[in-house]
Formats: structure tokens, C-alpha cells, sequence
């Protein structure tokens, strides 16, 4: 009997020899290739082209300063490698014949689609949503030319492009769509995917060179590495957006109607308003509002020139165009939160309206001009265009949407869907087709609440702006 | 892999069958040898890839109009 | 035959749980939407309402015959030779429903963890640690759930509050879009999972005093029904109906979106980890359910000797029942619904009712 047991207990031991090895899905970090953002293209033949951000380990456990020494720029953080398949799993594939280490995704942070991609269609993320490496979580970007030019992004705060990008994304500049998201528009019926544009911008030398008139003061700029002529595109901007018909790009909204999509759907939250002030009659109010609203604090320079904070300090695209004028417009800031937005659907006959109310509260936060928030009617009238910004700029983004695009990217269609079924039965098939033909009612009602740690403008009482009559008419 | 069958076959075996053995209980050793069996002879048959039919096949056949009955009556 | 050991009612609840939530939120979310769109949640609070059913029977039987299985009862009501087949019945559908959740098991767990480890090194692993717990009596599952049960409310909890910043409530509107037909369908679907309340007609005999099986059934149901249902509306709630349908493990997928700021994500890795140990409850409940059945069909003392040989035909058998996991999912869509009523519902029904014309109890026992 024991001899027996003991061949059976080595048998077992035996047995268990293969667990000893680990798993067979195990993988050390040392074996992995590690992405950090994907750029996807289309390449000619009806091909794509995967482009995908590999970190250095080495230069990332070292830290910026360690490629620094002695005022060299800072080291690349990562690999950017390219490959081209006739869809991306291919593409994946060839990648990792390029690749010393196994591609680990589960890491990655952003996917940046290619305009010439999107135009052929979303069907070729089914990748990066089936994958189980992949996220649905992670933001997607889309842009205009080639997207794996914006994985050329140099290194600057962040390392990687990845995480420039997401930390962009989560200062809330801009709306941010994750896969979950994107996946959501694209099934629902009665919605249509608007995906948030990252635009490279070249370096301020260059812009200075280039153009006078792009409303942009270049003076800051450039003290860091000046004199390099760098031909390659320095930073990124994330404003505008790509809206989509059904699953293809159909075109495209500006920062304005970006962010007028936003505000319709509902996605602001917090951001900041710039309007001219109003009594005013400065030199500038013909331009109306030059890059009047921005949705969030500090919109000039941080987002884009993340990476070199300390240049283009007052470059700020909210800056009236040029030094020379005169005297600029006066101005005032409004900065927001509580914000919702609550879209209601009506259907009379055959019209279907959609009334959207967007409520929130207002804190002033700056003013350029003769301003006394003590005096009320001032600070209504001040409201009042606040409020009126706002719905212009819904108002642009609806008009792109319903004449342009023909295409509902606000989710209304959903709506109906939601308070109307019924209705909604008989439209839901050419819901694109029929939302043209939708009203839609914008109402905004942002509430000043608070101005500041100050009260008036500061400087001489009347001597801001040649105006007096608003001083000292409190009540 | 057909060693690592029979193996484990005689381990599931080992861990019961001797002491039923000494027992004399004889029933359930027939019973428990059944089950064996069935599970060896089913492993063996799906290792060499012999052609063995799915319950689920049966179940499909009687219950999926069943179902799609049901289905129609209520969904 | 006879269990040494007794569970308390609140165990035999608990144990109610883990036989139906483990695979229930990773498998029906995606399915359920495909059919009852965003009123799932309601399509799971019906299948419930209609488990009461077989619930209310399992009770009346207990109260009939305390103190016996399911197993036996069948003998005692239909006589020697029917109720030794209709006993035969139920056991093979344990038998075959433990080789489903086996395979869903290893089928996930390949699908979205390790796409390299074989399917079957999955199934071998949780099937050997459930047949020693289910060699080990019913007292020793009963107590396993009492550490895993926390931590399965826990993750519960956690992942649906965390997830609550990504939830949108209007993603259940409208209500009853297309009447209540689809989500009769949907709970007709819902039921292959919320019909194994049967099993407590089996391991209930164990429960002392006999005539709390019926607050056991109740909290069982109200717990199944409220975590089924909270884990369903999270899904709508998070993904919307479409994006749903598309999610094959929904339920994962839930787990795998929630982040807390910036430091708690991926907390999918705690979803597997709960996870796994309750499909081990639920399969090592299953197998002593079937060896239990079949020690009581063919008349043995002894259920134990039968638990690793069952459990070792189960995984060959899991392996084979289906090719991938699409036959799977067609499976639980349109086979599994009508089988599962019949052997589920009807024939506990019809139980009930032969027993109930010829008046048999055993209350002297």
C-alpha cells in the first residue's frame, strides 16, 4: 500500500510541473512594447496605415532631465512606428515584425483618426473595440491631413503624445469622446458622431514669418529655442470638431461651432465666456467678438503650448488682433458653471421642435474697460450678451449641422426617440434626412452671480475708456 | 495529452476506488465506474477527434421549436 | 440518501445567489438587450416575479415532504420506477447546465484575460477545486460563501457607484417602446438563469428548520433580483441599449470603464477575481447537486466517490457541448429558454400537482 502512494504523490508532483513554468499568457514588462497613442490612417490602395507611439522605457525612467544636460531639447520619449496592412490587424502585424517587443495596448491612451480614414468610415475601429487589450475608455481624436503627423508631437510637460493629448483633453478646453462614447452616437439611431479635432500648430517663429493677420501675437514665443528653424509642427490645439454622417466624416465644425455643438449637447460644464462689453464704443467693436468665447479658463497658450509653458506667456488668441490699434475693445469675462442643458422635443404634425434651455451660473472674472458691477443694469446688460454669445453659437453649429452636414450630431434625434416613440417610428430611418426640417429653440439663461474679489474696474474713476457716465449711478 | 488523461483518470480513480474496494462497497463502485468510464471514454474519443455527438445538438432539436414557440406566444 | 451536515437558512439564501449571479451578469446584459432593448431591467424584474412560481412550489413540496431532496420526493410521488426517471431527468439537466457554466467560464476567461492559456487548463483548474469542495458536504460551500458573499456585495457596490459618473438616466427612456411584448421575450430569456431557483428544491432539504425555506426562497429571489437588475440598468444606464447589444460581457465591460479620478481604474482585475470564486460556488454546488441526484437514483450510501468522476465527465463534455461561443450565446437565446421551463417549471409543477391528487406527504419523518 505505501509503495503505491508514493509513486501516486510523485505522479502528482509531476502533474503539477507545468504551472511551475506560469502562465501561458504571462508577459514581463521588460518583453513588452508599450503604446501610448495610435494614429490611424488610410494608406493608397484602399490600405491603412497603423501608427503607433512606443515609450522608451530608458528615457522614461530617467525622466526629461536626463536627455536635457546641457540645453539640448528634451529626449523623445517614445518610438513612433508605422506600419501599412490592408486593415489594422494586418497592420498590427507587420508592426510587430519592426518591433523588438511584443505590442502591449492596454496602456494606450488616445487613438487620433485621419481625416481621409474617416471619411471611408468607422468600421475600421472594430480593432480597438474588440481587442481585449483595448479600452473603451480610451478619448479619440480625429484630424485634419494625416494623423500620425500629431505622434511627431515633441515632449515637453508630458512625454508622450498620449498624455499631452488626454491631459489637454481633461483640462475640459474641449469636448472628449471615448470609444464607449463614440461606439454610443454611432449605434443610436437618432445620433451622429462629432469627434473633437486636434489641430497641429507651427511653432510661433514660424507663424510669425508666415502670416500677420492670423489674430494670434507672436511676440513670446520663440526665447526658448530661438533661431532653430524647425520645420516640423511644434504643438497642438484641440478645438473644433469632425462631425459625421452616419459612420463617415461629413465635414467639419470651426472652434465656434464646436463649440456651439457642445453647448447642444450638453457636454459644458464649466469654460469662459468673452464678450464685448456692452455701452461700450471702442475702437475694436467692429470686429464683434474676436475670439469671444472659449470654453474654459485660460484657453490661450495653455492647452496648445502645454509643453513650453514658460513661452508665450501673453500670446493669447483672445487678444484683439494687433498692438497697434488704438485702443482695444473693452471686454468682459465671464466664467461658468452649474451649466445643464435640457433639450425638450415637440411634435406638431409633422414638425418637430426642439427647444434646448441652458441654464448655469456666471462669475465675472475679468473686464478690459469701464465696468461697476454695482451698477445692475450694467451687469444685466453684461448677462444679457453673455447669454446671447452663447446662443449664436449654438445657434452656428446648428445651422452647419441642419444645412450643411444634414446630418443630427447633437443627439435630437434620441431625444424624440425618448419623449415621442411613436413619432419617432416613422422618422427613424431617414431621421438624417428629415432633421433639417426641425426647428430648434435655443434659450439661454447663464445667471451673473459673482464678480470677483474686486468691484469696479481699477484706475481713475472715469478715466478708463473716456467714459463717466457709469460711474457713481449705483441704483 | 492522451497521458495526461489516462493520468488524471487514474488519480479521480485512486482517490476513491481502493477505499470502496476494502469496503466491499460494490454498488457504489459500479456506479462511480460507470461515470469513470463514460469521462475516460468521452476524453479519449474528443483527443483522438472522434465524432461524438453534442447534447446540445439534441437538446436544439427538440427544444429550439420549443422555444421559438414560446417566443412567438408571449415575445 | 442523507447529508450529515445542516445550513442555516440565511447560507441556503446566500447559496440561492451564487447559483444564478456569477454567470447571469456576464452572460444576459448583451442578450437581454437584444431582445427587451433599455426595459431589460424590467424584463429581469418580471422573470423573477415569474420564479416565484416555481418558488412557491419548491416550498409547498418542502412543507410536503421535510427533510427530503428533490431526488427523493420525486420516488416517493410518482413511485418506483417514474420517479427514478423524472429523478434521472433532473439530474442530467444539473449535469448538462454545470457543463454550460464550465464552458462560459473558460470561455470568458480566454476571450478577455488569457487568449493563450487553453481553454481547458481553465476548465481542469476551477472543476478540481470544486469537486474537493463539493467532496467536502454541503456545510463547506455553504461556509465558502460566507467570506466570498461580502466581498460579492462589496464589488457590487463599488462598481456601480463608481461607475455612476459615466451613467446617463435618460438611457432607459423611453419606457416600453414597443409594448410589452419584447420584454416578455426578454424575460423569457432571463429565465434559463432565473429557473435554477430549482436547485434549492434539492440542497433545501439540508436547510434546518425546514419551514424557513420559504424566507430562504424569498431573500434569494429579492437578491438575485435586485443584483441582476441593478447590474442590467447599469449596463443600459452606461452604454445605452445599442452599444449594449454589441458588449458580448457587458457586465466586464461595466467594471472595466469605471475609474475614480485619476488613481482607481482597472479595477476589472477585482471583477475577476470575485468573479472566479463564484462560478467556483456555483459549480461546486452544481456537481454536488448531481452527485448527490445520482448516489440517490441508484440507491448508494455515499454521494462522495461519484463527485470527481462526474466532475472530470463534465469537463469533457463541457468542451465538446458547444464549438465557440456563438453557438453559446444561440444556445441561451433559443434553446435554453424552452428546455429550461420545462424541466424548470413544468415538471416541478406537475410534481406538486400528482402529489397534491394522490395527497402524499411525509411530515411524520
Amino acid at each position: 500500500m505505501i509503495w503505491y502512494r508514493r509513486v501516486l504523490a510523485v505522479l502528482l508532483l509531476v502533474l503539477g510541473l507545468p504551472a511551475l513554468s506560469g502562465c501561458w499568457s504571462r508577459h514581463e514588462i521588460e518583453e513588452l512594447a508599450i503604446i501610448m497613442a495610435v494614429a490611424l490612417d488610410s494608406a493608397p490602395g484602399g490600405q491603412v496605415r497603423l501608427t503607433t507611439f512606443i515609450v522608451i522605457p530608458r528615457a522614461v525612467g530617467g525622466g526629461p532631465s536626463m536627455g536635457g544636460g546641457g540645453g539640448g531639447e528634451p529626449k523623445k520619449a517614445g518610438e513612433v512606428v508605422s506600419a501599412v496592412g490592408s486593415d489594422f490587424a494586418q497592420a498590427t502585424r507587420r508592426l510587430e515584425g519592426q518591433v523588438p517587443r511584443r505590442l502591449f495596448w492596454a496602456q494606450n491612451r488616445v487613438i487620433i483618426i485621419g481625416e481621409d480614414l474617416a471619411r471611408r468610415g468607422l468600421n475600421y475601429l472594430d480593432l480597438f473595440l474588440r481587442d481585449r487589450q483595448m479600452r473603451l475608455t480610451t478619448p479619440i481624436l480625429i484630424t485634419r491631413g494625416e494623423a500620425r503627423k500629431v505622434l511627431d508631437l515633441p515632449p515637453g510637460i508630458e512625454l508622450n503624445p498620449g498624455t499631452i493629448l488626454t491631459g489637454i483633453l481633461r483640462n475640459r478646453t474641449t469636448f472628449k469622446v471615448e470609444l464607449k462614447d463614440l461606439l454610443a452616437m454611432w449605434e443610436a439611431p437618432g445620433d451622429n458622431p462629432a469627434l473633437p479635432e486636434v489641430v497641429m500648430t507651427p511653432t510661433p517663429e514660424q507663424e510669425s514669418q508666415e502670416t500677420g493677420g492670423e489674430g494670434r501675437d507672436a511676440k513670446g514665443g520663440g526665447n526658448e529655442r530661438g533661431g532653430k528653424g524647425k520645420t516640423q509642427p511644434e504643438a497642438v490645439v484641440i478645438k473644433g470638431a469632425g462631425a459625421f454622417r452616419y459612420d463617415r466624416l461629413a465635414g467639419w465644425l470651426d472652434e465656434k461651432e464646436a463649440n456651439g455643438l457642445m453647448w447642444l449637447r450638453g457636454e459644458v460644464k464649466e469654460g469662459v465666456v468673452t464678450v464685448p462689453l456692452p455701452g461700450t464704443t471702442g475702437t475694436g467693436q467692429g470686429q464683434g467678438m474676436a475670439g469671444g468665447l472659449s470654453p474654459t479658463p485660460g484657453e490661450g497658450g495653455s492647452p496648445g503650448q502645454g509643453q513650453k509653458p514658460g513661452a508665450e506667456k501673453g500670446g493669447s488668441r483672445d487678444l484683439p488682433r494687433a498692438q497697434t490699434a488704438l485702443s482695444a475693445p473693452a471686454q468682459a469675462s465671464v466664467v461658468f458653471h452649474r451649466v445643464s442643458a435640457k433639450t425638450r422635443a415637440r411634435v406638431q404634425g409633422q414638425q418637430v421642435t426642439f427647444m434646448v434651455e441652458i441654464r448655469g451660473q456666471g462669475d465675472l472674472i475679468e473686464v478690459t474697460g469701464n465696468f461697476n458691477p454695482d451698477n445692475l443694469e450694467q451687469l444685466l446688460a453684461l448677462q444679457e450678451a453673455v447669454n446671447k454669445a452663447i446662443e449664436e453659437r449654438a445657434l452656428l453649429a446648428l445651422r452647419k449641422a441642419q444645412q450643411e452636414l444634414q446630418a443630427d450630431i447633437f443627439g435630437f434625434g434620441e431625444i424624440l426617440h425618448r419623449s415621442n416613440p411613436r413619432y419617432w417610428h416613422q422618422v427613424q430611418d431617414y431621421w438624417n434626412e428629415e432633421f433639417p426640417r426641425a426647428r430648434v429653440q435655443v434659450q439661454v439663461e447663464l445667471q451673473l452671480r459673482r464678480t470677483g474679489m474686486t468691484s469696479r474696474t481699477p484706475g481713475r474713476v472715469g478715466a478708463v475708456g473716456g467714459k463717466v457716465s457709469t460711474q457713481g449711478t449705483a441704483r | 495529452m492522451i497521458a495526461l488523461i489516462i493520468l488524471a483518470f487514474l488519480v479521480i480513480a485512486y482517490l476513491d476506488a481502493p477505499a470502496l474496494w476494502q469496503k466491499k462497497e460494490w454498488r457504489e463502485l459500479a456506479v462511480m465506474g460507470i461515470v469513470w468510464s463514460l469521462g475516460l471514454a468521452l476524453s479519449l474519443g474528443l483527443a483522438f477527434h472522434l465524432p461524438v455527438p453534442s447534447p446540445a445538438k439534441m437538446l436544439a432539436r427538440f427544444f429550439g421549436p420549443v422555444t421559438l414557440w414560446l417566443t412567438r406566444l408571449i415575445g | 440518501m442523507r447529508e450529515e451536515g445542516y445550513i442555516s437558512p440565511r447560507q441556503a439564501s446566500v447559496l440561492l445567489w451564487f447559483a444564478i449571479l456569477p454567470t447571469a451578469i456576464l452572460f444576459l446584459p448583451a442578450l437581454l438587450t437584444l431582445r427587451a432593448r433599455q426595459d431589460s431591467w424590467l424584463a429581469v424584474i418580471l422573470a423573477t416575479l415569474a420564479a416565484g412560481i416555481p418558488a412557491l412550489v419548491i416550498y409547498l413540496l418542502a412543507l410536503r415532504f421535510p427533510h427530503y431532496t428533490l431526488f427523493q420526493y420525486c420516488e416517493l410521488i410518482l413511485g418506483h420506477l417514474a420517479g427514478k426517471i423524472v429523478a434521472m431527468v433532473f439530474v442530467l439537466a444539473f449535469f448538462l447546465l454545470n457543463a454550460v457554466v464550465i464552458r462560459e467560464f473558460s470561455e470568458f476567461l480566454t476571450t478577455a484575460v488569457m487568449p493563450e492559456t487553453p481553454f481547458l487548463f481553465f476548465a481542469c483548474s476551477i472543476v478540481a477545486v470544486a469537486v474537493y469542495a463539493a467532496r467536502n458536504g454541503l456545510e463547506v460551500i455553504a461556509r465558502c460563501t460566507d467570506f466570498i458573499m461580502p466581498l460579492l456585495v462589496a464589488f457590487f457596490v463599488v462598481i456601480l457607484l463608481f461607475a455612476t459618473p459615466e451613467m446617463s438616466l435618460r438611457n432607459i427612456l423611453p419606457f416600453l417602446e414597443n409594448g410589452i411584448r419584447p420584454v416578455l421575450g426578454g424575460s423569457l430569456i432571463t429565465w434559463p438563469f432565473m429557473g435554477q431557483v430549482i436547485i434549492l428544491a434539492t440542497y433545501g432539504a439540508f436547510v434546518n428548520p425546514p419551514r424557513s425555506l420559504g424566507w430562504s426562497l424569498i431573500t434569494g429571489l429579492l437578491g438575485i433580483a435586485f443584483f441582476l437588475g441593478l447590474v442590467t440598468m447599469g449596463v443600459i444606464l452606461v452604454f445605452g441599449a445599442c452599444e449594449a447589444t454589441s458588449l458580448t460581457f457587458a457586465g466586464y465591460n461595466l467594471a472595466r470603464v469605471v475609474s475614480l479620478g485619476q488613481f482607481l481604474e482597472r479595477i476589472e482585475v477585482l471583477f475577476l477575481a470575485i468573479w472566479v470564486a463564484g462560478v467556483f460556488i456555483k459549480i461546486a454546488l452544481n456537481l454536488y447537486v448531481v452527485a448527490l441526484g445520482l448516489a440517490t437514483v441508484t440507491g448508494l450510501k455515499e454521494y462522495r466517490p461519484l463527485v470527481a468522476p462526474l466532475g472530470a465527465l463534465n469537463v469533457a463534455l463541457a468542451a465538446y457541448m458547444y464549438r465557440n461561443i456563438s453557438e453559446i450565446r444561440q444556445d441561451l437565446l433559443t434553446v435554453e429558454p424552452g428546455w429550461t421551463l420545462t424541466w424548470q417549471f413544468i415538471l416541478p409543477l406537475l410534481l406538486l400537482l400528482v402529489a397534491w391528487v394522490r395527497g402524499q406527504r411525509r411530515t411524520g419523518a
